[in-house]
């Protein structure tokens, strides 16, 4: 069973309230979640927090994951970085607590090398990052990987509010059309 | 109005998935999802395309505490209660080296008795109230409701030819401020289910036909919420006292 059959499968006991199964799946994701938690949160106190809080939304709603409709990774990634952005609201996104930790975080602008080693899809959407320019590519994946909002990607970069607007807009239709079969 | 543009549509949902839409935006963007399936296409086939790089964040382990927070958080909501005779709750003989509640009656346990002093006058209080100031409907079933260290902490009487729950809480600690008692029926499968908060005294419930029939082989918890009970209608907070539904006498 591959890897992305494997998490469905944990996910479908889940469902049917099995906790080991709930286990196993925290087990082969949480490292991931909780990097991508830490990555917008900047963090690691409220990165717990959104880690817990996707588990328990997982185990209350697994019975909605349709793996027709994405694989269980991306599912579970929706509802984290979802968290993230409602603590974000709640809080603001204050200074971290701890600056070289924030530092230290690896910078996935130019687009993580490690979707090239993720299967055939991640590797698609990596060619096609590939082609963005620079400037436009780096606005998109602050956006995903920091959770900044256009302002923010904006004062990032020194660039201006609308120009990274439309960077980002433009990326995203160019990435579309990148990856239509 | 006219007919929203759809390449406007797909650029929100591109932008809801990326979450460059945020706040007030965000909010009613995702209603409108709920309500138009359509809408919901655009945004999964978003998900789709997006999707791989979360895949690629940096894999960073959480501490160990995490996992136990979680299992403790779904832990008393999913417990399946196993079903023994009041009898055996308090005198039955311990089947592990270290007598707890789950393995041994209350007569054996040690931390049992070592609070005994405290917990003694607890059941003394609720056994008075229980006898002297319970309606006088015979409890056809009875439900002992322990702490994480197995205090008894609160009696539950059911009379399920009449459905109806008692109980008193004035004996119980006060929720700490901002926050509220719930007390749930835990069905034998399925969510637990909300009986409303627990007021300071005493309470006395109708119950329907099946909230009946799930305590009569099910149990009773009562978890810590946010001020006014649980906003999902599920457990959110810890569980702080629970115990299985027993036939009485």
């Amino acid at each position: 069973m591959s890897d992305a059959a494997l998490l469905a499968d944990y996910l479908a006991g889940a469902a049917k309230g099995d906790r080991h199964a709930l286990e196993r799946l925290y087990r082969a994701t949480a490292p991931q979640l909780f990097g991508l938690a830490v990555g917008i949160l900047r963090r690691r106190d409220l990165a717990e927090e959104a880690l817990q809080e996707t588990f328990m939304a997982v185990w209350r709603h697994a019975a909605r994951f349709d793996p027709q409709r994405g694989t269980a990774l991306g599912w579970m990634a929706r509802i984290l970085r979802n968290e993230c952005f409602d603590l974000l609201a709640k809080r603001g996104r204050e200074t971290p607590l701890d600056p070289e930790f924030a530092e230290s975080l690896p910078d996935l602008t130019d687009g993580p090398e490690a979707l090239t080693q993720s299967g055939e899809e991640a590797a698609r959407l990596k060619h096609c990052l590939d082609q963005l320019e620079a400037q436009p590519r780096a606005s998109l994946l602050l956006a995903y990987y920091q959770g900044l909002t256009f302002e923010q990607v904006a004062a990032r970069l020194g660039a201006p509010l609308g120009t990274v607007k439309s960077w980002i807009r433009r990326s995203l239709v160019r990435l579309k059309g990148c990856l239509e079969p | 109005m006219t007919e929203p543009d759809p390449d406007r549509l797909d650029g929100l949902a591109a932008e809801y998935v990326l979450g460059t839409l945020r706040g007030p935006a965000r909010a009613r963007f995702e209603r409108l999802i709920e309500s138009d399936p359509a809408l919901a296409q655009r945004v999964d086939a978003w998900a789709k395309r997006l999707d791989p790089l979360a895949e690629a964040a940096p894999a960073i382990e959480p501490p160990a505490r995490s996992w136990t927070a979680i299992e403790q958080r779904i832990g008393a909501a999913a417990a399946k209660p196993v079903r023994r005779s009041l009898f055996e709750l308090l005198f039955g003989r311990p089947t592990a080296a270290v007598p707890s509640l789950a393995t041994a009656g209350l007569w054996y346990c040690v931390s049992f008795w070592r609070r005994v002093g405290i917990a003694g006058t607890a059941i003394a209080a609720l056994l008075f109230v229980y006898l002297f100031v319970a309606p006088p409907s015979a409890p056809t079933h009875m439900a002992l409701l322990a702490d994480a260290e197995h205090k008894p902490v609160l009696m539950v009487s059911l009379d399920l030819h009449h459905d109806r729950l008692t109980l008193d809480a004035a004996r119980l600690p006060a929720a700490e401020a901002g926050k509220s008692l719930e007390l749930w029926i835990l069905p034998p499968s399925g969510n637990p289910r909300s009986l409303g908060l627990l007021a300071n005294g005493r309470l006395s419930l109708p119950l329907d036909a099946k909230s009946a029939a799930d305590l009569a082989q099910g149990a009773l918890a009562v978890s810590l919420e946010p001020a006014g009970g649980s906003p999902t209608g599920l457990p959110t907070g810890p569980v702080l006292y629970s115990g299985p539904v027993l036939p009485a006498g």
